[in-house]
């Protein structure tokens, strides 16, 4: 008597459906570990602010809020040296994924007050689901140079 | 992104040789060449408009469907390497025009079934292509827009290229210790590019 199903075909659709569902476990687990560095910027609460070694500080901020993946941001950045506001500086900003290249994705910032620098850029999104970007301020003025990373999660 | 889409091509093709000829070269010059040709559209367009946010916006429904379309192609291609399975008929009851377009290139024996794969999976989203596209928005022009995307294509297509002959070559020479190792890869890979489809597609 001829069994009513073939068992042959049903240990490869088992076969078939493990591998699958064990793909989907696995990409459910590396698209949530973090990769590279860790968030430290609260962007979507406020502006952030960092101090470099040599008495530097720089503020950003992006709006509008909450920050969002795909669409146009203002970024706006504060220098201070030495408690006074720093004019005509060459201010540039790249945005970037921490462990993950995706190209030189770089905004130019013009003054608009003395200090203050704003520009426009796109936070774009990765297939991998990761929210985690990272913005490097550079600031350039009378041959010095301070570079500060702002790491932060967008929505 | 790329390279496991090309491995799984690569994998599912007959090889007409075992030596680097313009048979083992054919179907990765195609694929290539469809690719870098749908990023140039892309970049024109990107161009014209100036304004990368809203021809992406308009992009990413159809992109995420292209999403998925690249995982489910990627596992057929695995369960048919493996033996599994080889019938795509299914694929053709499909509604969305994207599945059904993966199905008519998958079940052609003609040799520019590999271009359209490369146009259709031009389409993927991708970190890297995003990131060009704004260049190509910002250059003001359709031209200098498509000129920027079709550079980059052209950027990424030495490795590509040279990946995808080097697997059809290997598959040639291992042909039965490798083939089916690589199709149970090429349905894990699918599997995972299928989960980003779907998360993309779910918006989450």
């Amino acid at each position: 008597m001829r069994p009513c199903y073939n068992i042959s075909h049903s240990l490869r659709a088992l076969f078939v459906t493990s591998l699958i569902m064990t793909a989907f476990a696995g990409a459910a687990g590396v698209s949530h570990a973090a990769a590279g560095k860790e968030p430290n910027c609260e962007i979507q609460s406020g502006s952030c602010r960092q101090v470099t070694n040599d008495g530097t500080a720089v503020e950003l901020d992006i709006q509008p809020k909450p920050v969002k993946a795909m669409t146009d941001l203002d970024f706006m950045i504060t220098i201070t040296r030495d408690g006074t506001l720093l004019k005509d500086a060459l201010i540039s900003l790249d945005l970037s994924m921490p462990g993950m290249f995706m190209g030189r994705n770089r905004s130019v910032l013009k003054q608009v007050k003395p200090g203050l620098y704003e520009g426009k850029g796109v936070v774009t999104k990765c297939p991998s689901g990761r929210k985690t970007w990272q913005a490097e301020v550079t600031v350039e003025r009378d041959g010095k140079t301070a570079v500060v990373d702002f790491v932060f999660e967008v929505t | 992104m790329c390279g496991p889409l090309v491995a799984s091509y690569a994998l599912a093709t007959p090889s007409r040789s075992t030596t680097f000829s313009f048979g083992t070269l054919a179907p990765h010059l195609l694929y290539n060449t469809g690719r870098i040709l749908t990023y140039g559209l892309i970049g024109a367009v990107m161009g014209l408009s100036g304004a990368f946010v809203n021809v992406a916006g308009r992009l990413a429904g159809f992109q995420n469907v292209v999403a998925i379309a690249a995982g489910l192609i990627m596992i057929i291609m695995g369960l048919s390497i493996t033996g599994i399975s080889g019938s795509t008929a299914w694929l053709e009851r499909h509604n969305s025009a994207v599945i059904k377009m993966a199905h008519r290139v998958l079940a052609s024996t003609s040799l520019f079934r590999y271009f359209s794969l490369g146009l259709l999976l031009g389409l993927l989203p991708c970190g890297l292509s995003y990131t060009v596209f704004i260049a190509s928005a910002g250059t003001g022009g359709p031209f200098p827009g498509m000129l920027t995307a079709l550079l980059f294509g052209l950027g990424t297509l030495p490795s590509l290229l040279v990946f995808g002959v080097l697997v059809t070559a290997l598959n040639s020479r291992l042909r039965n210790r490798i083939y089916r190792a690589g199709g149970v890869v090429v349905i894990i890979m699918g599997s995972y590019f299928l989960f980003r489809g779907i998360k993309l597609y779910a918006g989450l």
